[in-house]
């Protein structure tokens, strides 16, 4: 395990915006988790039907060659092999169909050609599997096709979908957040913090496609974050945590480029990106991506607005 | 992190000598910790690397093409092979060491003059690394116990890996090397011992092969459509549709709901024989009720005036058990209809012991090679119930030789049983033969209800007095059976009290589920009555169950039997009267019936069962159980002839 560790957490009373962004996060968290915990657990149990699940499948089958323009190859050639009976295959465009925005709003008018009586059984049984969807905080506060204005951008910022996806950006977030707010201050940091979530999320809007797949957590306001850190202390070696063994000699630190951290986190992003398909929610490293970029482009402002004062000067980290 | 060579740190070429005293061999820990980080760093820039393979992969995954997934596997396997082995030869050549090596201060040189390795000894080096990895890390451990700290990747590549001089001793003490023998040799003999018992596992599953065929059958379930399709285009000028087939297929147990609901969904879908497909998913939706209803209402809302309407209203009133309207609706559509309704009628016919129209109907059905065994085991049904012993037995073994092996114990066992329940004497016919063949090859059958007890009953007559219930109990493994079994066992002994409270058990315990086992308590409490108010209870319920054809015959017989042996004549002739309708064509019970009606002071019914008995050319197949009746029959007859005259 090898982590950016910089000059470490600093004090509440040195960095307020990042700790008062920490704890929004995690006082958000504690509020939502349940709900987020008891709507996957309701809807996980309303997918096990398998005859349910089939006729959506099957649904949804149709609807994707009733509209080919709309859709990928890999979904036509899913739909291709449902077609053909494969179960496997109707069962995972059920459950890929719970994505699909389109769908969502106009499969209730959708005509099927097949089993009216398991179709009409379906319609009811689906308009409850929507709602659970719609009543998860993922889809009230996080960002995706159909979820789409300012107060969501913002919202979709401090939700967490787990702990682990909390402990780590939050981990980014004080160590980051801290050591930029003594430099650039704390309003810049916080309105950096939204400005590259919101931008992230239009990034993330922009290559999601028909996906409903909402986008959450402070993952794209961190990217923001480090891009900012990685241009102000470009050459800068900077502290890292490393722990390989149990045993002395083998954990402690070790001081590597500030770029590092930043190579490290886009290589990451951009493998997510080329390697995981949309339909398996691959878009979501372009939230990272566009989270970052926004860092770059905040820093190369920042960095002008100082030069243009005269007073660049460049602080020990 | 100590990029500066520290073991050569004026090394300005790479022929450079080494200062030896400042160095020692690598340490083990700092070995694996180079590992460790090397993966940290080598992980994501391979996965970066391969991301479109990846992507690919995914592909071939999700769109569930596996032969394209496969490759996709192989080609990611090979690409990350190549970088992984790139990776270790080009830090090591240029830099004699990985980025983990170096950051621990390691260095790999050669073994007989310290210098930098080659480019050809890095290469060697970096794929006897990888194929020691890719056999799960475990030659790596022989850094543990080499005197030089040299796994067979050193060795290959003639090279030592180096480390700035420590305080300790980095040579394995002979405690260490002992330790990581005895290591070596326990993962020998465990890997010895795996593959052993793998072998041997391997072995007795194909020995049990038999039980293995049931998931190769599901998996053969809808190619037998296919092959029934093609046998119906070669037998017949007018072959059949797919989803009559099928429907039929699965009329007869050879395919289950899901290869029917496939093809159900696919004509609604071609919008080709909708009602008969709706029809079809009522079919495969018997397990949820409202369902299987709404199903049903589909063909009549589609064409009220079609056949498959009036099937659907025919089913409605097999659901509501108005069986006599079945049989009417039948009669209209029979032979011309669709022939799984044929299968699904003699089914029926059997079921309410309409006996000649069952016959009748099976000539209906067309001579295909799946539909065989059904032919069989239903025309032995029939044959039985109209009482042609001979000719069932003929039918019985033609039937056994044509079923495949898994399906012939139900057969077997049926017809054994039925036999054995007439006397006790034709446990040595063919089925009952076959019947014990097969459970002593397969033990496991037990399982099922109905093979237990005709087991059970086997045995009784085969041992007769000197059965060991204990022993019989002991081989079952229904808990239901070894109530059954310590019920026997104590009435053998003579305790009946005891036997009796067993058997009530039973019936508590099966309650509702109308069980073969309750059928089984009732017949034996019904044998061990000593009062006829013992009978009562029985004989209501026996009563209550003629309407929906549920009630034994065997029971009714039994009963029957008790009644005339307390001298209840009254009751015994209103049972025979029910007898009659259950079983028209027993001999036996019409000859009860004149003798009852002829003692109870009803001449007129007396003398027109005695008319309808002579007008009968088949013979009774059980005459040795009326002996009793007998001569009272002769007595009454003789009497009736002369009120007729």
């Amino acid at each position: 395990m090898i982590l950016p560790f910089l000059k470490g957490v600093l004090s509440p009373r040195r960095a307020p915006i990042t700790w008062l962004l920490f704890l929004l996060n995690v006082i958000v968290f504690c509020l939502t988790s349940y709900l987020y915990g008891k709507s996957r657990w309701d809807l996980d149990q309303s997918l096990r039907d398998e005859k349910y699940l089939l006729i959506q499948g099957q649904v949804y089958s149709q609807f994707i060659r009733s509209r080919p323009e709309r859709y990928s190859r890999i979904l036509k050639k899913i739909s291709d092999r449902a077609e053909a009976g494969e179960a496997v295959q109707i069962k995972t465009l059920a459950v890929l169909s719970l994505r699909d925005s389109l769908f969502f709003d106009e499969a209730s008018n959708f005509s099927y050609h097949g089993d009216q009586v398991a179709y009409l059984n379906w319609k009811i049984h689906y308009e409850d599997v929507k709602k659970l969807q719609m009543d998860q905080p993922g889809s009230l506060f996080g960002v995706n096709v159909s979820n789409n204005d300012l107060f969501r951008w913002t919202s979709y910022q401090f939700i967490h979908g787990d702990l682990m996806h909390l402990l780590v950006n939050m981990w980014f977030l004080l160590i980051f957040g801290s050591l930029l707010e003594k430099r650039v201050g704390g309003i810049p940091l916080l309105l950096l913090y939204l400005g590259s979530g919101i931008i992230a999320a239009i990034a993330f809007v922009a290559v999601s496609g028909l996906s409903l797949a909402p986008l959450v957590g402070a993952s794209g306001s961190v990217s923001g974050l480090m891009g900012l850190f990685s241009i102000l202390y470009w050459k800068r070696r900077v502290s890292f945590l490393y722990y390989l063994l149990p045993l002395k000699g083998y954990h402690g630190f070790v001081y590597l480029p500030s770029w590092v951290v930043l190579a490290y986190f886009l290589l990451s992003d951009l493998r997510g990106l080329l390697g995981t398909i949309p339909e398996q929610g691959g878009v979501a490293h372009m939230a990272h991506i566009g989270g970052t970029l926004t860092g770059f482009a905040a820093a190369l402002l920042f960095l002008m607005f100082y030069r243009i004062l005269g007073s660049l000067h460049v602080h020990k980290v | 992190m100590v990029l500066d060579d520290p073991i050569s740190p004026s090394d300005d070429s790479k022929s450079a000598a080494l200062n030896l005293e400042q160095i020692s061999l690598a340490t083990p820990l700092d070995r694996l910790a180079a590992f460790i980080f090397d993966t940290l760093i080598f992980l994501p820039l391979a996965r970066l690397l391969l991301a479109p393979v990846a992507r690919e992969w995914d592909i071939s995954q999700l769109v569930g093409e596996k032969g394209s997934f496969f490759v996709s596997v192989m080609i990611y396997f090979a690409l990350f092979s190549v970088v992984m082995v790139l990776y270790q030869t080009l830090f090591v050549w240029l830099v004699s060491g990985t980025p983990g090596k170096l950051f621990f201060g390691l260095r790999v040189r050669c073994l007989w003059n310290h210098r930098h390795p080659t480019f050809i000894q890095s290469l060697l080096r970096a794929l006897g690394w990888w194929i020691e990895s890719l056999l799960f890390l475990i030659p790596h451990l022989s850094i543990l116990s080499d005197h030089k700290r040299r796994p067979l990747h050193d060795k290959i590549a003639d090279t030592i890996v180096l480390a700035p001089k420590q305080s300790h001793s980095s040579h394995p003490s002979i405690f260490e090397s002992t330790l990581v023998h005895i290591f070596f040799f326990g993962l020998f003999s465990l890997l010895v011992g795996i593959v052993s018992g793998y072998s041997y596992h391997e072995a007795l599953l194909l020995q049990q092969s038999s039980y293995d065929l049931s998931e190769g059958e599901e998996a053969l379930a809808c190619p037998l459509i296919e092959e029934a399709v093609e046998e119906s285009k070669r037998e017949s000028s007018h072959p059949l549709s797919r989803l009559e087939i099928a429907m039929a297929l699965f009329s007869v147990g050879h395919t289950d709901e899901r290869c029917l609901t496939f093809e159900a969904n696919n004509a609604l879908k071609e919008a080709s024989h909708e009602d008969m497909a709706y029809l079809a998913l009522a079919f495969a939706s018997t397990d949820d009720e409202d369902l299987y209803h709404k199903y049903l209402k589909k063909p009549c809302e589609l064409k009220k005036d079609s056949e498959s309407c009036m099937i659907s209203r025919l089913l409605s009133y097999w659901a509501q058990e108005q069986l006599d309207h079945v049989s009417q609706e039948l009669d209209e559509i029979l032979p011309q209809t669709h022939l799984y309704l044929k299968i699904w009628a003699a089914r029926h016919f059997v079921k309410i012991r309409d006996y000649d129209r069952a016959l009748s109907t099976l000539q209906y059905l067309p001579n295909f090679s799946w539909l065989k065994s059904y032919i069989g085991q239903y025309r032995l049904k029939a044959l039985w119930g109209l009482h042609r012993q001979e000719q069932a037995e003929i039918a019985a073994e033609i039937t056994l030789e044509n079923l495949p092996p898994d399906s012939q114990i139900d057969v077997a066992s049926w017809f054994c049983n039925q036999q054995l329940n007439l006397k006790c004497e034709l446990s040595t016919s063919r089925s009952c033969k076959k019947f014990e063949d097969l459970m002593n090859e397969n033990q496991i059958l037990l399982f099922e209800p109905s093979f237990a007890l005709t087991w059970i009953r086997f045995n009784e007559c085969t041992r007769g007095p000197t059965i060991n219930y204990e022993e019989l109990q002991q081989k079952m493994v229904l808990p239901e059976a070894k109530t059954l079994l310590a019920s026997l066992e104590l009435a053998s002994k003579n305790q009946m009290k005891e036997a009796k409270l067993k058997l009530q058990e039973l019936l508590i315990k099966e309650q509702g589920l109308g069980g073969e086992f309750s059928k089984e308590a009732k017949i034996r409490l019904a044998r061990w009555a000593e009062r006829s108010e013992e009978l009562t209870p029985l004989l209501a319920e026996w009563t209550s169950g003629i309407n929906h054809y549920k009630s034994s015959l065997q029971l009714g017989n039994v009963l029957l039997e008790k009644y005339l042996q307390f001298g209840k004549k009254a009751e015994a002739f209103n049972l025979v009267l029910h007898l009659r309708e259950l079983d028209p064509y027993s001999v036996e019970i019409q000859k009860k019936l004149v003798v009852l009606a002829y003692q109870t002071g009803n001449s007129h019914l007396a003398l027109s069962a005695l008319n309808a008995l002579t007008n009968r050319t088949q013979p009774d197949r059980s005459p040795s159980s009326v002996d009793p009746v007998e001569s009272e029959y002769k007595e009454a007859v003789k009497r009736l002839n002369g009120m007729h005259r």
